[in-house]
């Protein structure tokens, strides 16, 4: 069998992608990748008025793509599925705020080198006196975007006996506003998505405070299927050449990233 | 980010009920192919394909949606070797559940014609398919309009869930308008607004069906 | 009246569970008859009439329209359907069509002759029973019971049937939507239609009637010219059961 069924211009899945991108595709063919994003994450990914993806990833691929030549195709996708679509084809190449982990790691995905690295946070209202010890033990809602990696922070500190309940929202925007409206006493998050988001939002930095960090420094990498090792090979070449140029502190300073 | 810069994303979000309305209209009209043609087999085919519609049918009632939209997209179609885009799998997927929806909802409205009008067809010397066809078909069809405007309704509340694919429609959009402008309350709003639009018309559209087609029942007719 | 047989029924059984309905029913209708079947409810009548046309499968017996043997398992029964019009006691027409279409259905379908064709037959058939041009596009729902009979025996007349049956056909009227659908099938039967009438009427029988079968118990318990079969019938059930029903008023003439 084999019959394709396309529609309006979106781009179909393959359905066999083992070893998709694990050779150099014969030369003079367009090489075309599909890179999934969660458009709820900026500065990193998002979409602009146009429906077009914006955000720091997306510009990083943008100039890895520019730089071989390949065609790239935007997909945003549902964040608790982002996975499964790279595993099956749907998307090639995952570039959006994504934490590198042994865990995702052994869930079939390999990541590029680091290309971001933060830190998690946890942060509460500025008027909250409030130690971190309460604040974990006020068997009170604390916010999260579901599935991130703030989440597992959460279920960390639950594990380990304290007393609040998870409050698990769409974004990282969502679980702000959660905190600011007086719906959580606190929100976890991390600095990649803090920092930018304070200096767009200045008059927040009166309203929250940064209680504490959470664990040891955390990096961003690209997802790749394992079998996909030309692809990844091609990717860090180009994240090292692109992190050892002027343009990344342009990139940073233009994505409010420094 | 205030409400000018969001102001520039309604048209990004108002094409996404164009998408909305593609996967419901889709939907439904595979499930009308579908409901018609079950609900003729269970009401006048042979025992062994009755038995197999009814699994369907529980199959694609008994299941959530979502659970149905990984089903076919992850594991069904790529074990047939179907290459099919989120769009095509969603319309698809809505399609099949509809099917099994409309095809008890035309049984039911077959099931509520009289034997005797078979009957009387019969006795002019029509073949079951003429009598089927031209008498109780006819009548079933419109009998059932109301509650097909309904099944219009649900499919348009489904065709939500179907982002978990991919497919860019309205809520999703506004979902990506609210996090990029960092306005919660408004997109959704108009989200909402656009989805109560849409089911104003389509319930609209079907009642004025409804009026011009049915069976009149008095003199008022 | 010729000597053609038009309908030739012999020993006709039918039995529902452990009921026996029809027991061995035996009768012949020649060509312009007109023949009506009278007895208590019931009796099997309404299922002899349905026998006839195939519309219930009898247990044994044959029954030949013509050359044809209708109980022959080869028969296309469909086809045989067209030489028989029967009107039903309630009516049964088609309720999403007008009237004029209602009569036009059978043309276009099953004669499939072209539209204004079996239109143009349509339109006779319904003013021979006095329907009249205004009520054509009406609905069933927008009919009376007697509009809505005579249109359902314009429906089967349209057809050019070798024998109508007609089933207790003003049963479920009252009384004066009775006559109007009586006198169009009296007009009928004048005009040499072959009829089989199953009716509780007894004036009309007595008009209308070349013979009057009395059906009891699944069998035909006495036959003959209608006025020996009132007046003077042979068998105290036949007598009684006219008793019974003259009862209620009847003048006979």
């Amino acid at each position: 069998m084999g019959w394709s069924l396309r529609n309006l211009g979106e781009t179909p899945k393959t359905t066999t992608p083992k070893g998709k991108f694990s050779q150099p595709p014969p030369p003079g063919k367009e090489i075309v990748i599909v890179l999934g994003f969660d458009a709820s994450y900026p500065p990193f990914t998002y979409i602009n008025e146009r429906g077009e993806a914006e955000g720091f990833d997306i510009d990083v691929m943008k100039w890895i793509a520019k730089k071989y030549g390949w065609r790239l195709v935007f997909k945003p996708w549902d964040w608790s599925t982002i996975v499964t679509a790279l595993e099956n084809g749907d998307i090639d190449v995952i570039a959006s705020g994504m934490t590198i982990t042994p865990e995702r790691a052994s869930r079939k995905i390999w990541f590029s080198i680091p290309y971001y690295s933060y830190i998690h946070e946890i942060v509460v209202r500025a008027d909250d006196n409030r130690s971190l010890e309460e604040i974990l033990n006020s068997d009170q809602p604390i916010a999260v975007q579901i599935g991130s990696t703030a989440e597992k922070w959460a279920d960390k500190l639950l594990k380990k006996g304290y007393r609040f309940r998870k409050l698990c929202l769409g974004s990282y925007v969502e679980a702000l506003e959660a905190l600011l409206d007086g719906r959580a006493v606190g929100y976890i998050t991390d600095s990649a998505f803090l920092n930018p988001h304070l200096s767009k939002n200045p008059e927040l930095k009166t309203k929250i405070k940064v209680l504490a960090t959470l664990g040891a420094p955390e990096s961003y990498g690209i997802a790749t299927r394992p079998e996909d090792v030309w692809l990844r090979e091609k990717i860090n070449e180009a994240l090292s050449e692109l992190m050892n140029s002027p343009e990344w502190n342009e990139l940073l300073r233009k994505w409010h990233l420094e | 980010m205030n409400l000018m810069t969001f102001s520039k994303y309604l048209p990004y979000i108002f094409e996404g009920s164009l998408w909305s309305l593609g996967l419901v209209l889709g939907g439904l009209g595979i499930g009308f192919a579908i409901g018609v043609t079950f609900s003729l087999i269970q009401v006048y085919g042979n025992p062994l394909l009755k038995r197999l519609i009814s699994l369907y049918v529980w199959f694609f009632r008994g299941t959530p949606l979502i659970v149905q939209l990984f089903l076919f997209h992850w594991s069904i179609f790529p074990a047939l070797g179907i290459k099919s885009t989120a769009l095509t799998t969603s319309i698809t997927v809505l399609g099949l559940r509809s099917g099994a929806y409309q095809s008890q909802i035309f049984r039911g409205a077959i099931g509520s014609i009289e034997e005797t009008q078979m009957l009387a067809a019969r006795a002019l010397g029509m073949s079951n398919w003429d009598a089927i066809s031209s008498i109780i078909l006819p009548q079933a069809l419109r009998i059932a309009i109301p509650q097909i405007s309904n099944e219009y309704s649900i499919i348009l509340k489904d065709s939500a869930i179907c982002f978990i694919l991919g497919v860019m429609e309205l809520m999703t959009r506004a979902k990506y308008a609210a996090i990029a402008t960092g306005i919660a309350l408004i997109p959704y709003l108009i989200a909402g607004l656009i989805y109560l639009v849409l089911t104003y018309i389509g319930t609209m559209f079907f009642n004025l069906i409804y009026l011009k087609m049915r069976i009149p029942d008095s003199m008022e007719g | 009246m010729s000597d053609e047989i038009v309908l030739r029924v012999k020993d006709l059984c039918k039995r529902y569970g452990d009921k026996a309905v029809l027991r061995g029913v035996s009768f012949e209708v020649e060509r312009g008859e007109v023949k009506v079947i009278m007895g208590p409810s019931g009796t099997g009548k309404t299922t002899l009439l349905k026998c006839i046309d195939m519309l219930v499968k009898p247990d044994s017996g044959k029954i030949w329209l013509e050359d044809l043997e209708l109980t022959d398992p080869r028969t296309d029964v469909s086809e045989a359907r067209r030489k028989i019009g029967f009107v039903f006691q309630e009516f049964n027409l088609f309720h999403h069509l007008t009237a004029i279409k209602n009569v036009m259905i059978g043309l276009t379908k099953v004669k499939k002759l072209p539209k204004d064709e079996a239109r143009a037959i349509a339109e006779r058939s319904l003013l021979k029973v006095h329907i009249d041009r205004e009520l054509w596009d009406r609905y069933p729902a927008q009919l009376s019971g007697g509009q809505k009979q005579r249109v359902a025996i314009a429906r089967a007349l349209a057809m050019e049937p070798t024998i109508m049956l007609y089933d207790e056909p003003t049963s479920a009227l009252d009384p004066q939507l009775t006559r109007e659908v009586l006198e169009v099938i009296k007009e009928l039967a004048e005009d040499e239609m072959t009829s089989l009438i199953v009716t509780h009427e007894v004036n009309f029988a007595s008009e209308v009637a070349d013979e009057i079968m009395i059906m009891m118990d699944g069998r035909i318990v006495e036959r003959g010219d209608p006025r020996s079969i009132i007046y003077d019938p042979r068998r105290e059930e036949t007598r009684r059961f006219f008793n019974k029903i003259v009862k209620i008023g009847d003048e006979l003439r």
